[in-house]
């Protein structure tokens, strides 16, 4: 006699669908997580070192070179905010002429940043000219050399700036972005990136 | 005379209706990996202070949060979510004999501290958020102080200029 045949045969196969519902709650409540998290997107870092970790060129060095040659060693460029406008200096002089010029505010009283932006490019291609070379110093946070051109002047990447004690730090900044590159028609130059801020004389 | 009810109405089978959500679910995971992966990219978090407004600057870098200090015009203070403590007084940031901020160095000395003590390697690296009211004379002295404390690189963070 045969067996009869097996009831679970005949059971019909269940739907097995997933349930996703819990995975979206999930997901949904992660995406508006995320996007509030990626707003640090639109911030971004200044960083500034100090004098001391700077090349130190422009500190306490004569202008000329060694021997008393034509070919001056050092800029020495500063960038006075007052309250009148700037003030741009180099080889420490402070005669008015081509070493020593003033840039006023604007006729609605703002500072011409745009301005500054331009004769400092003049200073730059005047006085500092093309690189002469290369080179580079280790980045202890990146662990990599940093590579960088070198002048004719020791100090032709840096800019001092002073202002007045009541000037706000935004005006500090933009000062800071007029001295760090020039663009012209979308293609930049770099001008004077290492800005060492320094008390107003 | 009423008409007859449609035969089709009548045979209709009520289906379960369900929502197709795989082309959502789909869509989803698309945003949220490109999400994780933007944040990835971004290195710690770090967020702006609700108490500072930020300068605008032409900066592309991203900011790193390492020991996080908050300049504005009521004081300096430790960069905390909510109530965050006061390192340093508007009467000894205003105070002209003042060079050094005592509260400011204290802080700074002690998390070097901790960072010695934990054996992580100390990289003199603080970030600061400085409100662009903030006076040029206050950030000389904070930034003489971070001097003072053996922190050579001072990150300011700064929210990307439009161009």
């Amino acid at each position: 006699m045969a067996f009869k045949p097996s009831d679970k045969k005949k059971v019909e196969a269940q739907s097995t669908d997933l349930n996703l519902l819990p995975v979206m709650n999930l997901i949904i409540c992660l995406i508006p997580l995320l996007l509030s998290v990626a707003k640090l997107s639109s911030m971004a870092m200044l960083e500034y070192l100090p004098p001391a970790e700077a090349t130190e060129s422009a500190a306490g060095e004569s202008p000329l070179a060694e021997g008393g040659g034509e070919t001056p060693a050092t800029l020495q460029l500063l960038v006075n905010v007052t309250e009148t406008g700037f003030q741009v200096s180099m080889y420490g002089k402070i005669e008015p002429g081509q070493y020593f010029f003033e840039i006023p505010l604007l006729p609605d009283g703002q500072y011409d940043f745009a301005a500054l932006n331009k004769r400092l490019e003049e200073v730059k291609r005047r006085e500092v000219g093309v690189a002469t070379g290369i080179d580079s110093v280790m980045n202890d946070k990146t662990g990599k050399m940093d590579v960088f051109p070198t002048f004719r002047v020791k100090d032709g990447r840096e800019v001092s700036i002073t202002a007045l004690g009541k000037t706000p730090f935004q005006i500090i900044v933009n000062t800071m972005d007029a001295c760090r590159k020039y663009d012209a028609g979308g293609e930049e130059t770099e001008l004077f990136p290492i800005a060492l801020l320094k008390q107003f004389q | 005379m009423a008409f007859a009810p449609s035969k089709g109405k009548k045979h209709r089978r009520k289906e379960k209706e369900e929502l197709m959500l795989n082309s959502m679910m789909d869509m989803m995971t698309i945003i949220l990996l490109f999400l994780l992966k933007t944040m990835g990219s971004s290195g710690a978090l770090l967020r702006p202070s609700p108490f500072v407004t930020l300068p605008t600057a032409a900066r592309e870098r991203e900011p790193e949060k390492t020991i996080a200090i908050l300049v504005t015009p009521q004081g300096i203070f430790e960069d905390m979510e909510r109530n965050p403590n006061v390192l340093s007084q508007p009467d000894e940031l205003s105070d002209p004999e003042n060079v050094v901020l005592s509260g400011l160095e204290t802080f700074l000395v002690d998390q070097k501290q901790l960072t010695e003590r934990l054996g992580k390697p100390f990289k003199g690296q603080v970030t600061v958020q400085c409100d662009k009211e903030v006076t040029y004379d206050w950030l000389l002295k904070v930034i003489n102080t971070c001097g003072q404390a053996e922190y050579g690189t001072i990150d300011f963070v700064v929210l990307k200029a439009k161009t």
